[in-house]
């Protein structure tokens, strides 16, 4: 009995084992598409997603606040309920306005991109697990975002669309270990391929010739091989220019020029303009 | 061997919060530049607690729940996380309890564990580009270490959910 109990265990870990490899290999059939369930969870999800963020920013607001009002002493208490209120009307009008602002900035868009449809998105969240670096906008296949559609802000390239439900799309961030990029100096024209996945959320220009001319300071954009990118992007600065191993060619570091950390909103090129 | 509904629900919900907290509120916590695994350590402390077929139970459901939020390849974090909780479980009456030492040696252990095991099952499929040292260095061994040190909280929440601290009586399932 003892040995039967045993070879049980065995068995019931066998079996979830080849039923989740049955659905991986599905899911790799598939390729990017999304499988419904998927689809469905992030859908309903979304909503809850997008108030969470919003109360996060709310949350910030408040502590900041909070924060200011220690060093004010009690004396001034009705004072700073007044303040209080005060600080509420302004804060939304001044979130208001700094939404202006950024969408204002997001409209200055380099030549590059002005000859393309342009559909703004929120972010409404972010990859939890530490593998990956992913968000969720909240724009998807209803309003023409499907997978490989650019996504950008007006200072450069935030990565491209993975997979797109109806309502939402998760965006591959040009920072990810599975971005690949083919991308160019902008002085020194040397073509290369921009890789994600360095230290400190910074990327790799991998694939340069031990003759490059690409130097620190230098501005990286997309060269436009491999179609999934328009030519012309700007995508980092260059940190520093290192040999690789064995002394067979060179890689630049690059510290992309859009703060991933902090998006808010972004635009998500839907097609070319009429 | 318990899946009472109202426990079912509760982890159930408890795994979807966390996974929708990591993802908005707390996005930016990153102590040493990694999010801790919260749903490793649930499965990891249901396993240790409860046995192997909750550990492989609750680490297929955390796991799928994690590839579907987070759009991993639907599967992946399930197998390595079930495979984990399971193995954890066969640990189950061997880990004296009320030390906590041993569940956090445990699920540190669990959380390198299952790095490699994601790691593997990854790289197979093309999801991977990292090579194993770079992986281990820039995620497993600093998620382990943040997973560990927010293990006691997760643990002592699962102690709370199976079974009410009682004096002078031993708790568990066998």
């Amino acid at each position: 009995m003892p040995s039967q109990t045993r070879n049980y265990k065995y068995v019931v870990l066998a079996v979830v084992t080849v039923l989740l490899t049955c659905l991986m290999s599905i899911a790799v059939k598939q390729g990017g598409k999304l499988d419904p369930a998927e689809g469905i969870l992030r859908d309903l999800l979304a909503p809850l997603q997008k108030a969470a963020l919003s109360l996060t920013h709310k949350i910030n607001s408040s502590w900041q606040y909070w924060a200011q009002i220690r060093h004010f002493g009690e004396e001034n208490a009705r004072l700073k309920i007044e303040i209080a209120r005060l600080k509420a009307r302004e804060n939304a009008a001044q979130e208001a306005w700094q939404e202006n602002i950024r969408l204002r900035k997001l409209l200055n868009l380099p030549p590059a991109v002005q000859e393309f449809e342009l559909l703004t998105a929120r972010v409404v969240a972010r990859d939890p697990s530490n593998w990956y670096n992913t968000l969720i906008i909240d724009r998807g296949l209803n309003a023409n975002v499907e997978a490989g559609s650019v996504v950008l802000t007006n200072d450069g390239v935030v990565g491209r669309v993975k997979k797109a439900s109806s309502r939402t799309a998760e965006v591959l961030l040009i920072s990810d270990q599975r971005s690949a990029i083919g991308a160019m100096g902008q002085l020194s024209r040397d073509v290369g391929v921009l890789r994600g996945g360095d230290e400190g959320g910074n990327c790799r220009f991998v694939y340069l010739p031990r003759t490059t001319k690409v130097r620190p300071g230098e501005i990286l954009i997309t060269s436009g091989l491999g179609g999934n990118f328009p030519k012309g992007l700007v995508l980092g600065q260059v940190l520093e220019v290192c040999a690789e191993d064995y002394g067979l060619g060179k890689f630049a570091r690059m510290e992309p020029a859009v703060d991933l950390d902090h998006l808010e909103e972004v635009f998500v090129i839907i097609g070319p303009r009429d | 061997m318990d899946f009472s509904g109202r426990r079912f629900l509760l982890i159930l919900g408890i795994m979807i919060g966390i996974l929708l907290v990591q993802s908005t509120l707390l996005y930016k916590f990153r102590p040493l530049g990694v999010r801790p695994d919260l749903i490793l350590a649930l499965v990891g402390s249901t396993a240790l607690l409860n046995g192997w077929p909750q550990g492989l139970f609750w680490g297929a459901i955390g796991g799928l729940l994690e590839d579907l939020i987070t759009g991993s390849l639907p599967g992946s974090h399930a197998l390595a996380k079930s495979t984990t909780g399971f193995v954890l479980g066969l640990l189950e009456g061997k880990v004296f309890k009320e030390n906590m030492f041993l569940p956090v040696g445990a699920l540190f252990m669990a959380c390198l564990a299952e790095g490699v095991i994601f790691f593997l099952i990854s790289g197979l499929v093309g999801e991977l580009r990292w090579g194993f040292v770079t992986a281990v260095r820039m995620v497993t061994f600093p998620a382990a270490v943040v997973t560990a040190f927010f293990a006691p909280a997760v643990y002592r929440l699962c102690e709370h959910i199976y079974e009410p601290p009682r004096f002078g009586q031993r708790g568990g399932s066998v």
